[in-house]
């Protein structure tokens, strides 16, 4: 089956006009079936002691990073491995931060993601430092 | 001064030109990627750690999509009733009729009065037929635009009167003729349209400001002025919507370019 000669010299005129549009639309829906298959809001991570230890039962906080200043932060525990997780995570500029009384404070580290609900693992580990 | 050495010299102002004319483009993309103050010293011209997430911002801070949706909605309205309505009556200003030399001396007057000063009975009429805070209403006072009337009379006047002539000859109706024959050979006309009327719409700002009053009726450039009320000047985020809003225009212009420096040469040299 062949296209009829006046859609052949439409596309041949258009060819570029049409490979850019496609590509546009192939980027979009790629990226959109990304968001799809990523957009639980879910933020995890690790804390560890200075000696590269899991700690559990440390107190993980994340707070937005935003022009609203009265934002509460959100807390979570952690577990025997010293894993945190947060759920339904709103926010794209945030800043996560550990602490366990006796042990030590982690420095707040910012991390910012590309698309709300994005779940995301804290790349580096959160490290309890002693505060003295 | 030789034909050779004058040669070199119009290439080296031109390069200057380009360069004068890239720098600022560049900048604005730059800052958008890396945030950096415009008056960092030194400057640095290659970006230092750049990322896209001061267009991630401008997305979530601002209901960017929905501005973004108002301006395509109305741009395309604008766009899509130019090229009809235009079309219209550039190809009745190719009739000879009583009165014609009055019509078109009325347009040409009429290009002359700025709309600053017809705001109020714009306002008044879009008010009257209950438009305020509506997409046609925001569209309105663009959907025809005398130019692009003078700019599809002159195409259509380089169309051969054979053609027309046959085409009435085998019964065709004068709206028929237009679409099916004069308004294909006008390619440059419609390239025309397409650009001038959808950059007059999308970067009107003043006729949107007046006619909204609800925030998600509003277009990109007063999305753009409520962004200045947060930011300072020269934050990333704002060069970031900068380059949102101008990107659109770009393509649409790059997609119809050719035709639309074809069809600015036929009105310029037909008039």
């Amino acid at each position: 089956m062949s296209l009829s000669p006046r859609w052949s010299e439409f596309g041949r005129a258009n060819l570029g006009r049409i490979v850019f549009i496609l590509a546009v639309i192939l980027i979009l829906v790629i990226w959109l079936v990304h968001v799809r298959l990523n957009d639980d809001g879910i933020v995890t991570g690790v804390v560890l002691t200075e000696g590269g230890e899991p700690v559990a039962g440390a107190t993980v906080q994340i707070r937005e990073q935003t022009l609203n200043l009265v934002k509460e932060p959100r807390a979570v525990l952690t577990d025997e491995q010293g894993r945190f997780e947060f759920t339904d995570i709103e926010m794209i500029d945030f800043l996560v931060s550990a602490k366990l009384d006796g042990v030590g404070v982690s420095e707040r580290k910012r991390y910012h993601l590309y698309f709300m609900h994005q779940n995301f693992e804290v790349p580096e580990p959160l490290v309890l430092k002693s505060e003295s | 001064m030789s034909k050779r050495r004058r040669h070199v010299l119009t290439h080296i102002l031109l390069i200057v030109l380009c360069f004068l004319i890239i720098v600022p483009i560049y900048w604005v993309i730059k800052t958008s990627l890396t945030g950096e103050n415009l008056f960092n010293y030194p400057p640095s011209l290659v970006p230092k750690d750049p990322n896209i997430f001061y267009f991630v911002d401008v997305y979530y801070w601002i209901p960017f999509l929905r501005f973004f949706m108002n301006s395509v909605i109305v741009s395309a309205i604008v766009v899509v009733s130019n090229i009809v309505f235009n079309a219209m009556a550039g190809f009745a200003l190719g009739y000879k009729f009583p009165g014609k030399k009055i019509i078109i001396l009325t347009y040409l007057s009429c290009m002359m009065v700025p709309f600053q000063t017809t705001i109020i009975p714009a306002f008044l009429l879009t008010k009257y037929f209950g438009l305020l805070n509506t997409h046609l209403g925001l569209a309105l006072p663009l959907v025809s635009t005398i130019i692009n009337i003078f700019v599809f009379k002159t195409n259509f006047d380089a169309v051969p009167s054979s053609l027309h002539d046959a085409a009435r000859i085998d019964g065709m109706a004068d709206w028929r003729m237009l679409f099916r024959i004069y308004l294909p050979l006008a390619r440059p006309a419609i390239a025309t349209n397409i650009i001038l009327t959808f950059v007059w719409s999308w970067n009107n700002f003043i006729w949107p400001l007046i006619i909204t009053q609800d925030t998600i009726m509003r277009t990109l450039p007063l999305g753009l002025a409520r962004f200045l009320s947060y930011f300072e000047d020269t934050s990333g985020q704002l060069y970031a919507f900068v380059i949102m809003v101008i990107a659109p225009i770009i393509v649409v212009f790059l997609m119809n370019q050719r035709s639309f420096i074809s069809g600015m040469m036929s009105g310029a040299v037909k008039g």
